[in-house]
């Protein structure tokens, strides 16, 4: 029953798109949706997504270097004050970035994954 | 990536309600900034392009809504049809048969719209459409049928 109904149609016309597009329509679209978003919204993605590595690969060095010295030096009353000092800082550095990755919202994530293209 | 696997997909669903090029892509474009600003609520449960579909054909008949509504307000095209605008439309290339049929698709209740639709031009299953909508398979086996008979009937009064 049903093919046969939408056999009705199809004597009455083809099943074709009758609809059509300005030429290069889809090739531009991308473009011109991330042209909508606010020119402050798109240069922070960038500058993010570039530093991001570094600050990461930053930190794990840090952590690193100082867990190795405090080992090494055998954890004088000095050294711990320069650890504690600088861990906090560390600490401190990570949670910032940490607080900023967080706080990345999705439009950032969207021109992110845009920006590859 | 998102948006050049599916766009064009997606402008096609959306093109087949609004019917018009222009807002057709004011729509596509809405629909691509509600899917990243709402891609918390996205949990995977469903394929990428159904959640995406899901959201293209809410603001397409949302749009179709307002449109609705500014057009009672106002008396631009109140004596044109909607096959009369689509034949006078650029970016239109069916005959007068293709625009009846256009007509006779907007004609129908937003339900009734969507599933015909999905089922006639993209030949998705009905398991496909009911993620889509949230209705069963069932009830959207019987909107396809009564949708079919509307437009049938359609074309007898206009032969």
């Amino acid at each position: 029953m049903q093919n046969k109904r939408v056999d009705y149609f199809s004597t009455k016309m083809e099943k074709k798109n009758p609809f059509s597009t300005p030429e290069g329509y889809f090739e531009h679209f991308t473009e011109r949706l991330m042209s909508r978003l606010p020119e402050e919204e798109k240069k922070k993605p960038a500058i993010i997504r570039h530093l991001r590595p570094l600050l990461y690969a930053a930190i794990f060095t840090g952590v690193i270097v100082l867990g190795a010295t405090f080992i090494m030096n055998g954890g004088t009353e000095q050294t711990q004050k320069q650890m504690t000092i600088a861990t906090t800082e560390y600490n401190d550095s990570y949670f910032d970035d940490a607080a900023d990755y967080a706080m990345v919202d999705n439009q950032d994530i969207y021109a992110y994954l845009l920006a590859d293209l | 990536m998102m948006v050049r696997q599916y766009s064009e997909k997606l402008y096609w669903q959306v093109r087949r309600i609004v019917l018009i090029h222009e807002d057709s892509d004011d729509v596509l474009q809405n629909t691509f900034i509600k899917a990243w600003n709402s891609l918390d609520s996205f949990h995977g449960d469903s394929k990428l392009y159904t959640w995406l579909t899901r959201i293209a054909i809410n603001e397409s008949l949302d749009f179709m809504r307002k449109k609705k509504v500014r057009a009672t307000m106002s008396a631009d095209d109140a004596d044109y049809s909607i096959a009369d605008q689509l034949q006078a439309d650029n970016y239109f290339n069916g005959d007068e048969t293709e625009a009846q049929l256009q007509e006779a698709i907007a004609q129908l209740p937003e339900a009734q719209k969507t599933v015909f639709m999905l089922r006639y031009y993209e030949e998705m299953k009905y398991s496909d459409i009911s993620k889509i909508t949230g209705t069963s398979e069932g009830g959207l086996k019987a909107s396809y049928h009564i949708a079919v008979k509307k437009i049938e009937e359609f074309f007898r009064r206009h032969d």
